[in-house]
């Protein structure tokens, strides 16, 4: 049986009410286009996964379900239809596989707490999902000192949409690495929010592929709450065909804090007539001892660069690739876990060198 | 080898060379001189097919008509241009960069790419000749490089490419003593009876490494004059106004 969206968002974990472009964070979002179509609601029908993961530790999930994990004592977990809840209390790397189905309406909650001084490693890939609506709601909360080393990826269908929420809450002298390569489904938007306490530090490195009529949108809210955080957020879009990147960030630096350091930078790399970037960096800032910048470009590629590779005898198409590859490649150097490194490596075609 | 006829080439909008005609013979070098400003930049970028250049005119090599060749075809067909301010290209890696062209020029051709094991020998070796410090091209393309390391990385390019006809446009300038022996050393390491070289100077002390067999002066988009390797001492000693005026 099929429902429209209008009336599976409104039980949604992500939304209170259905936002309207008003919002500021949904202004650019197309989700008021689609709240006519209609969708299947997810079963959580217990299935054997296809293949079993080769990492030590890993969960696998179906449209939001627990299918089957491999994770050891130290992990504490709850899970429910459409909700999972990891409570590690020693280091550990986890790998989630979350496969989707076709035109299904996936609502998933996924709530993290790492102890003190505890490190955690995740790798997720989204895969699947054609014709189909995912939300992802992440609430992650950090103890003092631990530490968090975050890589998304996807691999959905070019007609999906998908919709990540992640919630950070960092303890004093904790820190968070968050990496994410979005490149397919028909809308994406990942939304971070972040507060940070005493010298906790989050870096967050987003890198957007968006061609055809893709709409791909990165927000991102951080929330300096006391002394000596650090910030720095990063953004690369790649933007072909006819289709639209949008880097909307705010960095709030609170009053009475000292010694805050905040960075947000949006690098847009613009491949054809019809592409469309929108950029907003934003810093509000109410404190007076801090060390804050932001910086948008957003450019095309260097004919003078294209000419001079040509001049060598490599053809204009190769020419091109190898300077996208370029701008790309040095946001790779972001990925601390050489393991997560290597395999979005492998997603986007072997890399170069 | 080259035979160009009636050339005509515009440039940004402007019409800077006009009705030129040059033969360059297989195993010849040619030195082009002239003030500044007079084309000869222009020229071998014509010759080279950059994006910038409109030409009208022939422009025969080795007997096929190239106009209305781009310039990665004409690369594949043996053109070669040195840059005068060669471009910095960031995360583009050196080595990687060079491997890259070298295959693209082979497959192009219908040979086989080279294996990564024999491109760094070969690599290694023209490197140990040049002597250029291994680390550099570990860098991205370009980026940092010194003005003599500029050269000496394009001299190592054409060294690798093997092309038959070499475009210098002011490869010694900026250049100290010894760097400019290592690029006149490349440019000697690959002189024969079967490669070309039309050399932009406006010194005579490449010259002196690098004897050419004919000197041309541009000006006004033209070649005025053309001589044997002395008129380049000649306009050295005299300077253009004095030496055109005698012509």
């Amino acid at each position: 049986m099929f429902y429209p969206l209008h009336k599976l968002l409104r039980h949604c974990s992500l939304f209170n009410n259905i936002p309207t472009k008003k919002e500021e964070k949904w202004h650019f979002s197309p989700l008021p286009e689609y709240l006519d179509r209609e969708y299947k609601k997810s079963s959580c029908e217990h299935e054997d996964i296809p293949n079993k993961p080769k990492e030590d530790y890993w969960i696998y999930l179906k449209d939001g379900c627990v299918l089957e994990l491999e994770l050891p004592p130290s992990v504490h977990v709850k899970y429910l239809p459409f909700h999972l809840e990891l409570n590690c209390f020693e280091d550990i790397e986890i790998y989630l596989h979350l496969d989707y189905s076709e035109q299904t309406f996936v609502d998933f909650r996924l709530n993290i707490i790492l102890q003190e001084h505890v490190n955690l490693k995740t790798y997720y890939c989204h895969e699947g999902g054609k014709g189909s609506f995912i939300v992802n709601v992440s609430h992650i909360k950090l103890e003092p000192y631990a530490t968090l080393l975050q890589t998304q990826t996807q691999n959905l269908s070019s007609d999906a949409v998908f919709i990540l929420d992640n919630k950070i809450h960092l303890d004093t002298f904790s820190s968070v690495n968050n990496f994410s390569l979005l490149n397919e489904g028909e809308y994406i938007h990942n939304f971070i929010h972040a507060d940070l306490h005493y010298q906790s530090k989050i870096d967050i490195t987003s890198l957007l592929l968006s061609h055809n009529r893709q709409k791909s949108l990165f927000s991102c809210d951080i929330n300096h709450l006391s002394d000596k955080s650090t910030s720095e957020v990063l953004s690369k879009q790649v933007v072909r065909d006819t289709s639209t990147c949008v880097f909307d960030a705010t960095t709030k630096i609170f009053k009475e804090t000292k010694a805050t350091q905040a960075k947000q930078a949006s690098h847009a790399l613009l491949l054809d007539e019809g592409a469309h970037i929108h950029s907003k960096p934003h810093l509000e800032i109410y404190s007076d001892d801090l060390s804050a910048s932001h910086g948008s470009t957003i450019g095309e590629l260097d004919q003078e660069a294209i000419s001079y590779l040509r001049s060598r005898g490599v053809n204009e198409q190769r020419s091109k690739e190898i300077l996208i590859n370029a701008f790309i490649n040095d946001i790779l150097e972001k990925i601390e876990e050489p393991r997560h490194k290597e395999l979005i490596i492998n997603r986007l075609g072997g890399g170069d060198e | 080898m080259l035979t160009i006829k009636n050339l005509d080439v515009e440039i940004a909008n402007k019409h800077v060379i006009h009705d030129l005609d040059l033969e360059v013979k297989a195993g010849e070098v040619h030195a082009i001189m002239g003030l500044n400003g007079t084309g000869k930049s222009t020229l071998l970028k014509a010759i080279a097919g950059s994006y910038e250049t409109k030409c009208k005119g022939s422009m025969l090599y080795f007997g096929k008509e190239i106009l209305s060749l781009n310039a990665n075809e004409r690369a594949v067909e043996g053109i070669f241009m040195s840059f005068q301010n060669p471009i910095e290209i960031p995360g583009v890696n050196t080595i990687y960069f060079l491997r890259t062209a070298v295959n693209e020029q082979r497959l192009a051709r219908g040979e086989e790419a080279l294996s990564s094991p024999d491109f760094m020998k070969q690599l290694q070796e023209k490197m140990s000749f040049l002597e250029i410090d291994k680390a550099i091209l570990q860098r991205s393309l370009n980026v940092g490089f010194s003005g003599g390391e500029k050269k000496k990385s394009e001299i190592l390019q054409m060294m690798m490419l093997s092309p038959k006809l070499i475009l210098l446009d002011e490869i010694d300038s900026g250049l100290d003593i010894d760097a400019l022996k290592s690029v006149a050393k490349g440019i000697n390491a690959l002189r024969d009876n079967k490669t070309s070289f039309i050399i932009i100077t406006h010194y005579n002390r490449l010259l002196e490494y690098v004897q050419p067999d004919y000197v041309h002066i541009l000006n006004d988009g033209k070649i005025c004059k053309s001589a044997g390797a002395s008129l380049a001492k000649e306009l050295e000693e005299k300077g253009y106004e004095d030496v055109l005026s005698s012509s």
